[in-house]
């Protein structure tokens, strides 16, 4: 998926008493990882990088925001590029909401990559290939294109065909804006183009004064008659405004790893027979990560060093982690968010404990943030935003049940119920959702404690193994 | 203190506006060289399939009469100070235009102080990623 967004600056336009830029930002695709965050705007911190209470749809927590509002900070600055920070906390303590918070902070210019560890173990493609495109998934690379362009609509074409055959056509071209009028003498080629693109009077069009390529724009309002038949892709678009001949700036910012899609594309001619493996040969990084850097010293690209976000990245084995404290040394390296919700357990792969279940080396690295679990009023908070972003009109007294329900349970769980909850209210043909449809939901949906508890009870007459001790039921959590 | 906040805000707006009507001045300058241009090139291409040793010229309220040589000279004189005048105000917009958004607290426009790449290297940019 290409994840390119380009800023078009041509001009400027006058609103009101202020002055607006003609800018417009395009963002093609960016993958939202879990709906379940969909409330949060912004980490929700004041001028002084300290947390609000109830901000942005941020919540409590003010410890970790305010640390990871600190990292934006740095991260805007461009002054911690390479490290690496974890995010460390209980389930259900707002460790994914933070990482998204930073990406909705940190804005459409820096490349957000978020993943989770488990994404990167696939048949196809090896555990470094896969880690490798994350990374240079969060690198950008930003570059400027500029271009005179003519840009108007077409009041009349006229053109002379010679009275000998061998002699060539002549022709001149009338265009206008809402500003100005002139008229342009045609070339043989420009003519050619012309009858190409059949361009008529009210069409407008925009042509690259370099390279002399026409492109319609679609035709102008002005010119629409009700008794016109036109094509089914046929725009109306206004006159333009302003100059005829405009200078056109277009930024844009492209990540790494397209760049090397495509260029390992073009030289598969071969990969066709061979077999397309998925993996990128490190020759046509070599040669991408030097013509950049040619790039950059003639100012001709920038980098934007970005964010890679993996999720429970205690799933990562071994070898993952001995190749992550290999990349973060590259000098083109982004920042590097992780999370987890281990304790002390074993790292994946090996029979060896460790915090979080991650290696000591790579731990020495990191700067961690720890969360802790809400208080009850925080949650309660929390359920009332994700009522507001789902749609659910809840009353006080069911909010106040749900709220302690989720203390004692868990806060994805109550989460679950407001939606479960709003169903039964509307089969009631209620508008406000109550205590009673709380309850009803609450005995219809079990929690986690009380599957284990159902499950301990009436193990023997479940399918599966015999034997089954209690511990193993149990999944460390902690 | 009331005052001095005052003072203030009446600075701040006093800013804004400026380099607003500065920008808005800027255009309109813009706008009318442009026009200016055209009409000198529309000019000079009629002057291209004209026979006559001599050309009657209007500069403002005076007829002159000079060879044609000389006039279309003079034309394209004209062109190249209105193309480079143009290329003067396009680049003191823009620095206005980046400074206001400051000002007005607007998030900043990246990468446009950077040098252009090619028109080679454009195109094959756009084939290699379709069009954008």
């Amino acid at each position: 998926m290409l994840e390119t967004f380009s800023v078009e600056f041509s001009g400027v336009l006058f609103v009101v008493s202020s002055i607006k830029a003609k800018v417009e930002v395009k963002d093609l695709t960016r993958v939202e990882r879990i709906g379940a965050h969909s409330h949060i705007r912004g980490l929700g911190l004041n001028d002084l990088l300290e947390a609000r209470l109830n901000s942005e749809g941020m919540v409590g927590q003010e410890e970790a925001r305010r640390a990871a509002g600190m990292i934006c900070e740095m991260i805007k600055e461009g002054k911690i590029a390479g490290r690496a920070v974890l995010i460390a906390g209980q389930p259900g303590t707002g460790k994914t909401a933070i990482a998204m918070a930073m990406a909705q902070s940190l804005g459409h210019d820096t490349p957000f990559t978020s993943i989770s560890a488990s994404e990167i173990f696939s048949l196809e493609m090896s555990r470094t290939e896969a880690l490798t495109h994350a990374f240079r998934r969060s690198i950008g690379v930003r570059i400027k294109e500029e271009a005179e362009v003519i840009e108007g609509e077409v009041v009349e074409i006229q053109i002379d065909r010679p009275v000998c055959g061998s002699g060539s056509k002549v022709g001149k071209l009338t265009m206008k804006t809402t500003e100005m009028e002139t008229i342009y003498d045609l070339g043989a080629k420009m003519i050619e183009s012309l009858t190409k693109e059949k361009v008529q009077e009210g069409d407008v069009i925009h042509i690259d004064k370099l390279t002399g390529r026409i492109s319609k724009l679609g035709r102008s309002f002005s010119r629409a008659r009700d008794f016109d038949a036109t094509a089914a892709n046929t725009r109306f678009v206004s006159c333009p405004e302003g100059e005829l001949q405009k200078h056109k700036e277009v930024v844009h910012t492209v990540s790494l790893h397209e760049i090397d899609v495509i260029n390992s594309r073009h030289q598969g001619f071969l990969a066709l027979f061979s077999g397309e493996t998925g993996e990128i040969k490190p020759e046509v990084r070599d040669q991408i990560d030097a013509k950049i850097a040619e790039w950059c010293l003639e100012k001709k690209a920038e980098l934007v060093p970005g964010v890679l976000f993996i999720d429970e990245v205690h799933m990562l084995d071994l070898e993952c982690f001995s190749f992550l404290n290999r990349a973060l040394e590259n000098k083109m390296a982004p920042i590097l968010v992780m999370a987890t919700n281990r304790g002390i357990t074993k790292v994946r792969g090996t029979n060896y404990k460790s915090p979080h279940g991650m290696p000591l080396d790579l731990l020495d690295r990191l700067l961690i943030i720890t969360t802790r679990p809400y208080t009850n009023d925080e949650i309660r908070l929390i359920l009332s935003i994700r009522c507001e972003e789902e749609d659910v009109k809840m009353e006080s007294a069911a909010l106040d049940v749900l709220a302690k329900i989720s203390a004692e349970t868990s806060l994805r769980y109550g989460i679950q119920l407001i939606t479960t909850a709003s169903i039964i209210c509307y089969r009631r043909n209620d508008e406000a959702v109550s205590v009673s449809d709380v309850e009803r939901v609450y005995s219809l949906f079990v929690d986690e404690a009380r599957s284990t508890q159902f499950l301990r009870e009436y193990q023997n007459d479940f399918l599966g193994d015999e034997n089954v001790l209690d511990g193993d039921m149990v999944m460390a959590t902690q | 203190m009331q005052d001095v906040q005052n003072q203030k805000s009446f600075q701040y707006l006093y800013e804004v506006e400026t380099l607003a009507q500065d920008i808005l001045t800027d255009k309109e300058t813009k706008l009318d060289l442009s026009n200016s241009r055209n009409k000198f090139r529309e000019a000079f291409r009629a002057l291209q399939g004209v026979e006559d040793r001599r050309t009657w010229m209007q500069m403002g309220s005076v007829f002159v009469e000079r060879p044609t040589e000389e006039c279309k000279r003079i034309l394209l004189n004209e062109i190249a100070n209105a193309d480079k005048d143009i290329e003067g105000l396009d680049k003191s917009i823009k620095s206005k235009l980046h400074k206001l958004r400051d000002l007005e607290h607007e998030p900043r426009l990246e990468g446009f102080t950077l040098n252009p790449i090619s028109a080679a290297e454009a195109k094959a940019l756009h084939k290699a990623f379709g069009a954008v």
